[in-house]
């Protein structure tokens, strides 16, 4: 899910360190391009942590224009991709924070979930009535019951798809406690749909 | 043995394969006798491998126009729309409530004052804060703009205690 700009030259194609610099010198097609390169995996990274899919393209749309305007505070200490999923991590952050304000006293948080649960058919595939019994949208429930700062690195390491020390740095943290908060968030979800989870 | 709290504790490390060898060996001794660790490494598999191929969205058809037009309306101070205008909600309230403050506050401190200062009976102080018009009249005659003004109240009154007093011995 994650772009590999970072890393690999796509064909001819420019790295995000080299588009970002291109921009920072006045070039707004380097931006257009880095915009296309990261519009897609801001946006499944910004949802599956906000769980709304309006909000979320309006935090991605945030993160392009904070890019726009603070070009020149990327340095090249930091790779692009990281820099990018900081800001909108703290974007989509701030947004859970101001949803909990409004929230407070919302009659919405003592209504239960009404979803319906399908019941699996027992002679699919073991793999393939998981995928059944545990739909997005049972995956993404689960996902919105963490706190956030065990969402954040859950949807960043099983989401999309980033290495512990990317993580890391994205999320400002010693690599230490991002291990920790991945393992604790998978068991907390493991408890959550155990009971949805036919064993193989 | 490693106990169940250890196995949960190390469980990521050893479905991802960064466990040391020694410690792998633990562990898969305490899942051949514990089905119930057994259970929940099974299950953490298929939820991890579930999170992978949960299908991805994409950006709605309309998302680059109005990127571009939220960049057309970025101001010069650099504050898009949608957090200028929460931040302006908020300066604006600050504001009134300062000034709310500043009325409620003034109203207080000058209510005691002319009270205090008036230093008459209660039936007296209409007539003090009616009669504190030959103050002006001093103040016009020293500037030579009135020279209508009685005689006696020509003499400029230092302050607001001395009038009243000025008053109430006439």
């Amino acid at each position: 899910m994650k772009p590999d700009g970072s890393e690999l030259h796509r064909g001819n194609d420019p790295t995000d360190e080299e588009l970002i610099h291109r921009f920072q010198q006045g070039d707004n097609y380097a931006f257009d391009i880095l915009v296309k390169r990261y519009k897609d995996p801001l946006l499944n990274f910004v949802f599956r942590f906000l769980g709304d899919r309006t909000e979320a393209e309006d935090i991605v749309q945030e993160t392009f224009l904070r890019l726009f305007k603070n070009k020149h505070y990327y340095k090249e200490i930091a790779r692009f991709s990281t820099w990018i999923y900081t800001i909108a991590g703290n974007l989509a952050k701030t947004e859970l924070r101001k949803r909990r304000r409004r929230s407070f006293f919302s009659i919405s948080n003592f209504t239960g979930t009404d979803k319906d649960y399908d019941i699996p058919d027992l002679n699919e595939s073991p793999e393939k009535a998981a995928n059944s019994v545990l739909t997005d949208d049972i995956i993404q429930d689960a996902v919105n019951k963490l706190s956030p700062k065990f969402k954040e690195v859950i949807v960043l390491r099983d989401m999309q798809g980033f290495s512990y020390e990317e993580i890391a740095e994205i999320v400002g943290i010693p690599l230490g406690t991002v291990k920790s908060r991945v393992n604790r968030a998978r068991l907390k979800l493991q408890e959550d749909l155990k009971d949805l989870i036919i064993d193989n | 043995m490693i106990s169940c709290d250890t196995v949960k504790k190390e469980l990521s490390a050893f479905i991802e394969g960064n466990l040391a060898p020694n410690d792998v060996s633990l562990v898969e001794e305490h899942l051949t006798s514990c089905p119930d660790c057994r259970q929940v490494v099974s299950q953490v598999e298929t939820i991890m491998r579930r999170m992978q191929s949960v299908s991805s969205v994409s950006p709605s058809s309309d998302f680059d126009r109005q990127l571009r037009d939220r960049i057309i309306h970025l101001d010069h101070s650099g504050w898009s729309v949608r957090w200028r205008s929460s931040w302006s909600y908020g300066l604006s309230g600050a504001a009134i409530l300062v000034a709310v403050y500043m009325f409620v506050s003034v109203q207080l401190t000058e209510t005691p004052v002319q009270i205090n200062t008036s230093k008459v009976p209660v039936k007296n102080v209409q007539r003090t804060v009616n009669q504190t018009q030959p103050a002006q009249f001093v103040k016009n005659d020293e500037t030579g703009n009135d020279k209508s003004a009685p005689a006696d109240s020509i003499k400029p009154a230092k302050n607001i205690e001395e009038r009243n007093i000025n008053l109430i011995e006439k």
